[in-house]
C-alpha cells in the first residue's frame, strides 16, 4: 500500500478492551480509526458518516443487531467491505456469516500480520469485485446499444474500418440499401456510390474529410443493391481510440428521397404560384404582420417601380403608402392583430397609392388575410386604375363644366339687369373654372372697363375689383387683356414669376395687387356679341387646380359665349324697357296736356251756347254750329281719353276706382246720353234695365265699356234698332247685352276685334282708334269679368260684358272666349 | 245762405281760370283765382278772400294742388273750406278721396256739370 493512502478503518466490538487494543494495533500499523463502536446501530450511522474503507465487526454483539446483521445493514447502505472477527465460530454463525458476503475472518486472537493481511485482501477483493462488476455494465450497456442500432429501421447506421470496409450494420442500412449483413460486411463501402462518383474519388475524399474535420457531411444520390437510387443525407464520423487515433468509422445514412419529393413538389407548386403571380395583372403584395413584404409580382414591379428584390423585407407603408395615409394604414394593421376587426378585408377599396418616382397613382384594392394563426399574413390585389379615374374625371370634368355653363345660363338669365346679369356670371365661373374673374366689357366709347369681379375668397373680392378699376388704356401690347379684345383671339398665359409683366398682361401695373391674388394660369378670352368683340372674360386660377387645358379654354369660351349673348338680350330688354318707359310717359304727358286745352274749350263752347240760348236770339245758323263745335270737342275728349286708356293699360295702371252702384240705372243713363247720336242715323236704343242690378264697380269704366259698346252698335248697326239689356248671370254674376243689327261680323275678324288698334271694317268707311273693345276687354278683365262677341255677318252682332258683383284683383283673367252663334 | 257765394280756383292754366271764372261769375258767384298752391294759400291766409268753395287743380307748379291741401288742412282758418278736386289725372277719384274733397270734376268737362258740382258743394250762387 505504499504511495496510497491510509486505508480507514472502523471498529465494531463490544468488548472495549479488545476494542482499545485493536485500534492501538491498527494506528500502529498505519491505519486510520474513524470511529470505534459497541453497538451494531452505532455502527451503521457511524459507517454511513465516515465512509470507512473497511469495517472490522465483531460477529458476537450485544444489543438489538448482532454482527451478522449490522454487517448487512451496512451493506446494504454503504459499499464497504467487512471483516468478521469472532472467537469461535459455530456451523450457525459461520453459515449466516458466509450469507452476507463477508471479505474475511479474522478468529481471535490474531496476530498483527493475520490483521494486516486480511485487511488488504479485503481490500483488493473488494476494490476488482468493482472492476468488474463495471465491466459486465459496460459490456452489457455495449450490447445494449448494439442491440438499439441493429433495430433502428430509419437510419442506416454501421462501421466503417480504416480503409473504409463495412464492419457492421444494422436493420436500418439493410432496408435503405437492400443488403444484409453476410452480403455487406468486408466490402468497401464506395458500393453505395454512383459509378461517377466513384469516378471523382468522392468516397475516399469524404473519408479524409472524416478524419481531417472530425465529420463529414452529404447530401446526394446513392445507390441501392438493386441499382436504383434514393437521396441520401450521410454523416461520416471518424472513431478515435484513447489516443487519439483513428481507429475507423461511423456512417448513419438517411433516406430522403421521399423528402426531397416532397420539398420539390413543394417549390414546383411555389415556382407555379410564382408563374401565376408574375403573370398576373394585378398586383399582388403580400405582407406579414408586420407590414413588410414576403411576394411583391411583376405587376407591382411594373406598377410601383421596386423590383422585387428591392421590396422585399421593406415596410410596404414606405413603398406605396403616400405619407398622409401610412400611420392610418398602420393603426389599422395594429388593430387588426389586436383586436381582429378588419373593416377593410375583402372589400374592394379605390385610393391612393405612390411609385417610386413619387408620383401618385389611384388603385383598386382589395385585402384578403391568408396566413392563419397568431402571424397572419395578408395579400392584396392592386390594381392601377389611374386612367380609368383619369376618364371618370375627365366625364366628371366635362358634367362640371356642363354643369357650370347651365348653371351661369341660368343666371345669367334670371335677371336682365345688366351689371346683376354680368355679376351673376363671373360668379357662376367661381370655383370650377378660376379661383378670380374680371369681367370688362366696352363701353359706348369703344373703352374697355371693368363691369363684374369676383373671387372665391370674399375677402379678397375687393381687391380684385381695385385691380379691374385700377386699370390702365390700351398700351398696344401684342398679349394681353387689350389684345384679346383687339384680335378676338382667346389666350392662355402660364404663371410667371414677373408680377409686373403679369399685371401688364391684366392690363394693369399694379404688380404688387396681382401678386396679392396670385396668378397660376390666366385664360383670357373674348366676349362677342353679334360676331363683334364687346368685352374680355379674364378667369385666373392662383390655387393648386394648376394650369388652364384645352378643355378649360373651350368652357371658357363657352361662357363668355353665353356671357355675350345675355349682355346682348339685357342691352335689347334695357332698351326696349327704356323706349316703353319713353312711351308711356309721353302718352301720360300727352293725354294730360291734351286734356288741359279741351277744359276751356269745353267749357267756353258751353258758355257761349248758354248765352246764345239765354239770349232769345233765334240764330239757329250759329247755334247748330255751336253744337256741333261742341260735338267734336267731346269726341276730342274721347279720343284722348282712349289714348290715356291704352297707355294706362299697356303700363299696367289701369287702376279700378270701385264704389257700390246700380249698373240698370248706369245702363240707362248711359244709353241716354247716346240716344241723340243713334237718332242721326236713325236708330233707336231700346233700354231692358228695369230692376236695379246693385254691385260694385268703377263707374266711370264701366260707363266707359257700355257707352263703347253702344258706341259701336250705332256705328255699325246700319240704323236699324239697338238694343240693351242687364240681367242677372249665374254664379253671381250680371250680363250686359248690347245687340245690333247691322252688318255684323265676319268669323275670322271675330277672334282679332278685341285687339290693340283691330277693327273688324276698313278704316276708310269707319274711322276710330280701334282702342274701343280693346280698352272695353281690358276694364272688364280688370274687374274679374269678360267681354264677348256674337255675331252672324250681315245680321248684325251681341256684345255681352259679364261682370262678377265683387271684382277681383287687377290683371285676373276672366272668361275671355269668343262665341259665334245664330 | 246769406250774400255772394265765393269760389277760389286754383289751376295754372290761364285759361282754364278764365273759363271757369266766367262761368262762374255769369252764374252770380264772386271768383278768385290763383296759378298755383301757394299763390292760394297766400291768398287765403292774407284774407284776400275767404271762399266757400276752393276748385283745385291737382298738376300744378311751384305748389301743386296735394301741397296746398295739406298745408290748407294744417291752418285751423282754412282747414274746413270745402275743396273741390278739378284734375286731368288719372284714377282722379282715389286722389280725391286721399285728400278729403268734398267733390271732383274731371278735365275736360261740360259746363252743367261744374254748375252743378259747385252748387252742390259751395253753395248755389244766390
Amino acid at each position: 500500500m505504499s504511495g496510497a493512502s491510509p486505508r480507514r478503518v472502523l471498529i465494531v466490538e463490544d468488548q472495549r478492551l479488545v476494542a482499545a487494543d485493536l485500534e492501538d494495533t491498527l494506528r500502529r500499523l498505519g491505519y486510520i480509526v474513524v470511529g470505534n463502536v459497541a453497538s451494531g446501530e452505532e455502527a451503521i450511522s457511524r459507517s454511513v458518516e465516515a465512509r470507512p474503507d473497511l469495517a472490522l465487526l465483531d460477529v458476537r454483539l450485544r444489543g438489538e443487531l448482532d454482527g451478522i446483521q449490522t454487517a448487512a445493514a451496512i451493506r446494504e447502505r454503504t459499499d464497504i467491505p467487512v471483516i468478521y472477527l469472532t472467537a469461535y465460530a459455530d456451523e450457525d454463525t459461520v453459515r449466516r456469516a458466509m450469507l452476507t458476503g463477508p471479505f474475511g475472518y479474522l478468529v481471535k486472537p490474531f496476530n498483527e500480520r493475520e490483521l494486516r493481511a486480511a485487511i488488504d485482501i479485503a481490500i483488493y477483493k473488494h476494490a476488482t469485485d468493482r472492476l468488474l462488476a463495471e465491466e459486465r455494465a459496460r459490456r452489457q450497456a455495449a450490447e445494449e446499444f448494439k442491440f438499439l442500432v441493429e433495430g433502428v429501421e430509419d437510419y442506416a447506421i454501421y462501421l466503417l474500418d480504416l480503409a473504409g470496409r463495412v464492419t457492421t450494420w444494422n436493420m436500418g442500412a439493410q432496408r435503405i440499401k437492400g443488403y444484409d449483413a453476410a452480403e455487406i460486411i468486408g466490402r468497401h463501402y464506395s458500393v453505395f456510390y454512383l459509378p461517377e462518383d466513384i469516378a471523382s474519388g468522392k468516397p475516399e475524399a469524404e473519408l479524409r474529410e472524416a478524419v481531417e474535420q472530425g465529420r463529414a457531411e452529404d447530401e446526394g444520390w446513392r445507390v441501392r443493391k438493386d441499382g436504383s437510387r434514393f437521396w441520401a443525407n450521410v454523416v461520416i464520423t471518424a472513431l478515435r481510440d484513447d489516443r487519439g487515433q483513428v481507429r475507423g468509422f461511423a456512417k448513419v445514412t438517411r433516406d430522403l428521397t421521399a423528402r426531397r419529393e416532397a420539398e420539390l413538389d413543394l417549390r414546383r407548386s411555389a415556382a407555379r404560384t410564382q408563374a401565376i403571380l408574375t403573370g398576373a395583372l394585378d398586383c399582388v403584395i403580400t405582407i406579414d404582420a408586420g407590414g413588410r413584404v414576403l411576394e411583391w409580382n411583376r405587376a407591382a414591379e411594373e406598377t410601383f417601380g421596386y423590383r422585387r428584390d428591392e421590396a422585399i423585407g421593406r415596410e410596404m407603408a414606405e413603398l406605396i403608402i403616400p405619407e398622409p395615409l401610412r400611420s392610418k394604414h398602420r393603426e389599422g394593421l395594429a388593430r387588426y392583430l389586436h383586436t381582429g376587426e378588419g373593416p377593410i378585408l375583402g372589400k374592394r377599396l379605390e385610393l391612393q397609392a405612390m411609385t417610386r418616382d413619387r408620383g401618385e397613382i389611384a388603385v383598386e384594392l382589395s385585402v384578403v388575410r391568408v396566413a392563419e394563426g397568431a402571424s397572419p399574413t395578408f395579400t392584396g390585389f392592386v390594381r392601377d386604375i389611374t386612367a380609368r379615374k383619369r376618364a371618370e374625371m375627365e366625364r366628371e370634368r366635362r358634367e362640371e363644366a356642363q354643369q357650370l355653363l347651365d348653371r351661369a345660363t341660368l343666371m345669367l338669365a334670371g335677371s336682365l339687369d345688366i351689371s346683376e346679369t354680368i355679376r351673376n356670371a363671373a360668379r357662376s365661373a367661381l370655383p370650377g373654372l378660376a379661383d378670380w374673374c374680371l369681367v370688362d366689357l366696352a363701353d359706348e366709347s369703344g373703352e374697355l372697363g371693368q363691369v363684374a369681379a369676383a373671387h372665391v375668397d370674399l375677402d379678397k373680392e375687393e381687391l380684385a375689383r381695385r385691380l379691374g378699376r385700377e386699370r390702365i388704356g390700351d398700351a398696344g401690347l401684342p398679349h394681353g387683356v387689350h389684345h384679346v379684345f383687339r384680335t378676338g383671339l382667346a389666350e392662355v398665359h402660364p404663371r410667371s414669376d414677373d408680377d409686373a409683366s403679369t399685371a401688364r398682361l391684366l392690363g394693369t401695373e399694379r404688380s404688387s395687387l396681382v401678386h396679392e391674388l396670385g396668378v397660376e394660369s390666366y385664360l383670357c378670352v373674348p366676349i362677342t356679341v353679334r360676331e363683334r368683340t364687346q368685352g374680355v372674360l379674364n378667369l385666373i386660377r392662383s390655387g393648386p387646380r394648376g394650369a388652364y387645358t384645352p378643355g378649360d379654354l373651350w368652357v371658357a369660351q363657352e361662357l363668355a359665349h353665353r356671357i355675350g349673348f345675355a349682355v346682348d338680350n339685357a342691352r335689347l330688354f334695357h332698351a326696349a324697357q327704356e323706349a316703353i318707359r319713353a312711351r308711356d310717359e309721353f302718352l301720360q304727358v300727352a293725354s294730360h296736356e291734351l286734356k288741359t286745352p279741351l277744359t276751356p274749350l269745353q267749357l267756353q263752347l258751353d258758355t257761349v251756347t248758354r248765352a246764345l240760348e239765354k239770349s232769345g236770339q233765334q240764330n239757329e245758323l250759329l247755334l247748330g254750329k255751336l253744337k256741333m263745335a261742341t260735338r267734336q270737342t267731346a269726341r276730342l275728349g274721347r279720343l284722348v281719353e282712349s289714348l290715356l286708356d291704352m297707355s294706362r293699360i299697356t303700363a299696367g295702371k289701369l287702376n279700378l276706382e270701385v264704389e257700390y252702384l246700380d249698373l240698370s240705372d248706369l245702363i240707362r243713363d248711359v244709353a241716354e246720353r247716346h240716344r241723340a247720336e243713334a237718332g242721326k242715323i236713325g236708330s233707336g236704343i231700346k233700354v231692358l234695365a228695369d230692376r236695379p242690378v246693385g254691385g260694385r264697380w268703377d263707374r266711370l269704366r264701366i260707363e266707359q265699356v257700355v257707352s263703347n259698346l253702344l258706341s259701336n252698335a250705332i256705328k255699325y248697326g246700319a240704323g236699324k234698332p239697338i238694343e240693351v239689356s242687364v240681367r242677372e248671370g249665374g254664379e253671381g254674376a250680371v250680363r250686359v247685352e248690347v245687340t245690333d243689327h247691322g252688318i255684323g261680323i265676319e268669323k275670322d275678324v271675330l277672334g282679332r276685334i278685341f285687339g290693340r288698334f283691330e277693327r273688324g271694317v276698313s278704316f276708310r268707311n269707319y274711322p276710330g282708334l280701334g282702342l274701343g273693345l280693346f280698352i272695353a276687354r281690358q276694364i272688364a278683365e280688370a274687374h274679374g269679368g269678360a267681354v264677348v262677341a256674337r255675331s252672324q255677318p250681315g245680321s248684325g252682332s251681341t256684345f255681352t260684358l259679364v261682370l262678377p258683383r265683387q271684382p277681383v284683383q287687377q290683371g285676373a283673367a276672366g272668361p275671355g272666349a269668343e262665341e259665334t252663334k245664330r | 245762405m246769406s250774400g255772394q257765394r265765393s269760389i277760389l280756383v286754383v289751376d295754372d292754366d290761364a285759361d282754364i281760370r278764365e273759363s271757369v271764372a266766367e262761368a262762374l261769375e255769369a252764374e252770380g258767384y264772386h271768383v278768385a283765382t290763383a296759378a298755383n298752391g301757394a299763390v292760394a294759400l297766400r291768398l287765403l291766409r292774407e284774407r284776400e278772400v275767404r271762399p266757400d268753395a276752393i276748385l283745385l287743380d291737382i298738376m300744378m307748379p311751384d305748389m301743386d294742388g296735394r301741397a296746398f291741401r295739406e298745408e290748407q288742412m294744417k291752418d285751423i282758418r282754412l282747414a274746413l273750406i270745402p275743396v273741390i278736386v278739378f284734375t286731368a289725372i288719372s284714377a282722379p277719384a282715389d286722389t280725391a278721396r286721399r285728400l278729403q274733397a268734398a267733390g271732383l270734376l274731371r278735365k275736360p268737362l261740360h259746363l252743367d256739370e261744374l254748375l252743378s258740382e259747385v252748387a252742390r258743394v259751395g253753395g248755389a250762387a244766390t
